[in-house]
């Protein structure tokens, strides 16, 4: 049946039902009811949906979702939760999570040490770049920022650390340069990894929060100062409240980003045996033929699944709390 | 609640920015308790001069009085004025009732005088049930009457409105209109009330100031600046105007001074109509000879505009003074 | 303030308060510039590391020289590993694209309610950890393997493996790129009528993806670029799963090599980084191109 034929069948052309007409044209005729709403009825419209080509369209990243994404986090999660009590026998438990904090303690600890003052710093940087950048007002500058910063904040990848250690490593040339070694820095310990993730943390609290920043109205400061108050008055009162929940959440990201972060931290440390959890992970995984090591490789896996989705969810409610006052 | 009535002096004051001029040798004043309009086309300069006077731009010349002291170089912060601006001024992170005691709690008062203060200003209003919503929360009417109490709550020297209105739809518009004049009468508050809207400008100033490219055109009463526009621009800028060459001079004729006749032989042909109350306006078009596209507008009873429905053809009898005639004669 | 003279420059006091007098003019002018300054250190603190690597690779001791990319060259795992990640990328755009283009196509024609359910499925991927990822994949494979030789789960493990076209890096790497890719096509496709086009190709006679194929593809091309380039960025620039399954792709290589050739890797990495960004700063211009062309 052709797409004129079923036009002509419904009679319908040009209102907002002749697409589901197109749409059911592949169908069988059966499931076309005539003279329906646009809006359409909840089930109908599901029904129709899965019987027309869409669901044909569907289907091709239904499977690539199903096998490169949902079926390895179910595996993922079935050997986490699988306890082994002997060779034949295992039940399903919280068994694996339980001697995490006690044989990847230190790396979690690393970890968060990492994360936490790697996110602190950049939070800080970021945002006050994006203070500066929202109050040069440059519409140029602007959308420089904009680019830059989404293309840098993906930026955490093996090139990023071959970079750092040739300017911070131990003969690196600003190391050298500036005489880092006197100070005790090292970028092989927690604190070189906090100076190598700021490369793409900063960008990320600029691309986050210079939409916050440049939606401060104008209006906002001149009534502060009409009304007798200096600068100091409007951030208290007004500009910092506003800005703060968006602030937060940029923070929480960026401590989630950190602590998601392996690639960069992989090439950095090598086989350095530095304890962090992305790299304990991608030790236990392929050292880990024992069915022990997988086993908490997986939990940790899970662990950093719902670390992440944690950070991700009060982000953007965070943000959505700022959002709310600057629409 | 009280305020004061200060006066308000523009004395030469120009403003360019690079090498635009915005403003050019303005000299304005404004008496204790007078309502002026400032009036112009977007572009004329006349929020600039606004900003001038509330300290946000610096002029490149001239000085700016309030009250007889110069405040030239006086921080924005410091000048004791209230400000209305065009929309979304209000403080989103804090209620109505904190929004109005923002420049209380700036002068340091105690909690129960800032109360009493915003509840008052609130209950003048009319938004003293708001007291605790959020701004997000109320219309664009209403957000508009809070900033006018918070700007009043600090008793300014003088009040300044950047187009307070022209985010609001109609109705709401002369709503508030209305109040802000109500109020600005009851407190006998200098105040300069910046609009591109004509008819917002006549309705509540005292005097209106017709700003063009940062120049004042005229400076009068609103019947004056209507029925005796003092330049070209001023007459087609206020109210309808039909334009027409009158023994080789552009002459200028406001609708009630122009009445419309039927006539077979006549060179124009009633286009239009729109009843608005009391009189109803009529448009006719030139058809024919010299006429040929020129436009009259004209008012009418009811009954007479009945006499001409569309498509008739009609002349012209000037039945009034014309508002303004150009001194030399027409290109 | 629309109707705002308009100002070549916002003057003193559009955030901060306006000075007392004259004197504290200059102060604000001040002010202004030192507003540059994060802006400046940040810049300089993301390109310092990548000039430095430039003159690490092209500046051995002092003098101009190319040798260490003679490794592109003379190295034949070098080789196989740039053309491994060139399919890899060739087979992970197709993959993508015929994947992705339809189902946003289908749902926006057919059903506007499940626009939200592919948008979480989509953005999905973004919260799970690279390397959570690689250890599910890890799971997901070895339990194939473990089913024994000759079973189906095996076999299919076997071939997602294989190192000439790892179709597993494959998969995950279109995982990976559907949460920036979808958010592009899907803004690409909102902002033309797709229904209206496809209706009033009906009506001249024309089916719906012939529709599609040449009326809508052809007005959504920045979307399609934005998402070729991504992913070829995210090809190029991916360790974590590809070095956890042991594929020795670009960057993968980049880690072996470094033990040993120091300089080479390093030459290589700036390579990368330059064409990453490029690639990147590409795609990203020509989405905000597209955006702009719809205003």
């Amino acid at each position: 049946m052709t797409q004129q034929s079923t036009a002509a069948l419904t009679g319908q052309v040009s209102t907002a039902g002749t697409s589901a007409a197109g749409g059911a044209a592949a169908a069988p005729p059966s499931t076309r009811a005539p003279g329906r709403a646009p809006g359409g009825r909840r089930l109908a419209s599901l029904g129709r949906a899965l019987l027309s080509p869409a669901a044909t369209a569907l289907a091709p990243l239904g499977l690539i979702l199903a096998a490169f994404f949902i079926l390895p986090l179910v595996s993922m999660a079935i050997l986490a939760f699988t306890v082994e009590t002997s060779r034949t026998e295992s039940h399903l438990g919280f068994g694996n999570f339980a001697g995490l904090s006690s044989s990847h303690g230190r790396a979690l600890m690393n970890s968060v040490l990492v994360s936490g003052v790697g996110s602190l710093i950049a939070a800080i940087v970021g945002a006050l770049t994006a203070l500066c950048i929202a109050q040069i007002r440059s519409k140029r500058l602007d959308s420089i920022t904009a680019v830059f910063s989404s293309v840098l904040a993906n930026d955490g990848g093996a090139p990023l650390a071959f970079s750092f250690i040739v300017t911070l490593g131990n003969t690196g040339i600003v190391f050298t340069a500036l005489g880092l070694d006197r100070l005790g820095f090292s970028l092989y310990t927690w604190q070189g990894l906090v100076a190598m993730y700021q490369a793409f943390l900063i960008p990320t609290m600029i691309m986050v929060t210079l939409p916050t920043f440049a939606g401060l109205r104008r209006e906002w400061s001149e009534a502060n100062t009409s009304l007798g108050g200096t600068g100091w008055t409007f951030w208290r009162r007004v500009g910092f409240p506003v800005a703060w929940p968006s602030l937060l959440g940029g923070w929480v990201l960026l401590f989630g980003s950190a602590y998601a972060t392996h690639a960069s931290a992989a090439v950095l440390m090598g086989a350095g045996g530095f304890q962090l959890i992305p790299l304990n992970i991608a030790a236990q995984l392929s050292s880990g033929t024992g069915r022990g090591g997988e086993a908490s490789a997986m939990a940790l896996g899970v662990s950093m699944i719902v670390i992440a989705i944690a950070t991700l969810v009060l982000f953007s409610r965070l943000q959505r709390r700022s959002a709310k006052w600057l629409s | 609640m009280t305020a004061k009535s200060n006066s308000v002096v523009y004395d030469g004051v120009s403003k360019a920015f690079g090498t635009h001029t915005v403003l050019d040798n303005l000299s304005l004043e404004l008496a204790p308790g007078e309502l002026i309009t400032v009036l112009g086309p977007s572009g004329c300069g006349k929020t600039t001069a606004l900003r001038i006077l509330a300290g946000f731009e610096r002029p490149t010349a001239g000085r700016v009085l309030i009250a007889g002291r110069d405040v030239t170089n006086l921080a924005p912060n410091k000048r004791g004025i209230g400000m209305v601006f065009q929309a979304y001024s209000l403080f989103p992170n804090l209620t109505v009732i904190d929004n109005v005691e923002y420049g209380l709690r700036i002068r340091r008062l105690t909690r129960t005088e800032r109360r009493r203060r915003a509840g008052e200003l609130l209950e003048m209003c009319g938004l003293a049930a708001f007291a605790d919503r959020f701004p997000h929360q109320l219309s664009g009417g209403q957000q508009q009457r809070v900033a006018l109490a918070r700007a009043l709550a600090v008793e300014p020297s003088v009040l300044l409105l950047d187009e307070p209105l022209s985010a609001l739809d109609a109705t709401v518009r002369t709503q508030i209109r209305d109040e802000i004049q109500r109020l600005q009468q009851e407190l006998g508050i200098t105040t300069m009330f910046v609009t591109h809207d004509q008819a917002e400008a006549l309705a509540i100033a005292d005097r209106v100031a017709v700003l063009n490219t940062g120049v004042i055109e005229q400076l009068d009463a609103p019947e004056v600046v209507y029925q005796r526009p003092a330049s070209e621009f001023v007459a087609r800028f206020v109210g309808s105007v039909t334009e027409l060459t009158i023994d080789g001079k552009r002459t200028f004729i406001r609708p009630e001074d122009l009445t419309l006749e039927p006539d077979e032989a006549g060179e124009y042909t009633v286009t239009g109509q729109s009843y608005t109350g009391e009189r109803t306006i009529i448009r006719a078009t030139g058809t024919s000879g010299a006429a040929d596209g020129t436009e009259l507008i004209s008012s009418a009873f009811l009954s007479q505009a009945q006499a001409l429905p569309p498509g008739t053809r009609v002349s012209w009898q000037l039945t009034g003074t014309p508002a303004f005639v150009t001194e030399t004669a027409a290109a | 303030m629309a109707v705002m003279t308009p100002v070549p420059e916002a003057p003193a006091g559009s955030r901060t308060p306006a000075p007392e007098a004259p004197a504290g003019f200059s102060a604000t002018r001040a002010l202004a510039w030192a507003r540059w300054l994060p802006v400046i250190a940040v810049a300089a603190y993301v390109t310092i590391p990548l000039l430095c690597s430039i003159a690490y690779a092209v500046l051995p001791g002092g003098t101009f020289s190319l040798d260490a990319y003679s490794v592109l060259g003379s190295d034949a795992k070098l080789t196989n590993a740039i053309v491994r990640t060139l399919l890899i990328t060739a087979v992970t755009i197709v993959v993508l694209i015929a994947a992705l283009v339809p189902a946003v196509v289908a749902v926006h024609l057919w059903a506007p309610r499940l626009r939200t359910v592919l948008e979480v499925l989509c953005t999905l991927p973004l919260v799970v950890p690279p390397i959570a990822l690689a250890a599910g994949v890890v799971a997901m494979l070895r339990w194939g393997a473990q089913q024994g030789r000759g079973t189906t789960p095996n076999a299919i493990s076997q071939f997602l493996q294989s190192p000439d076209l790892p179709l597993i890096l494959v998969g995950t790497y279109v995982v990976l790129c559907l949460p920036f890719t979808f958010r592009s096509i899907d803004a690409g496709l909102r902002t033309i009528p797709l229904k209206a086009i496809v209706e009033g190709s009906q009506i001249l006679g024309a089916g719906v993806w012939g529709t599609v194929w040449r009326v809508v593809l052809p007005n959504m091309r920045g979307s399609m670029l934005f998402s070729v380039f991504f992913a070829t960025a995210l090809c190029f620039g991916e360790f974590t799963v590809a070095a956890t399954l042991n594929q020795q792709t670009v960057p993968v290589w980049l880690f072996t090599v470094s033990s040993t050739d120091f300089r080479a890797s390093i030459a290589i990495a700036v390579l990368l980084n330059l064409i990453t960004w490029a690639l990147m700063l590409i795609a990203t211009l020509s989405a905000a191109r597209e955006a702009r062309h719809r205003d």
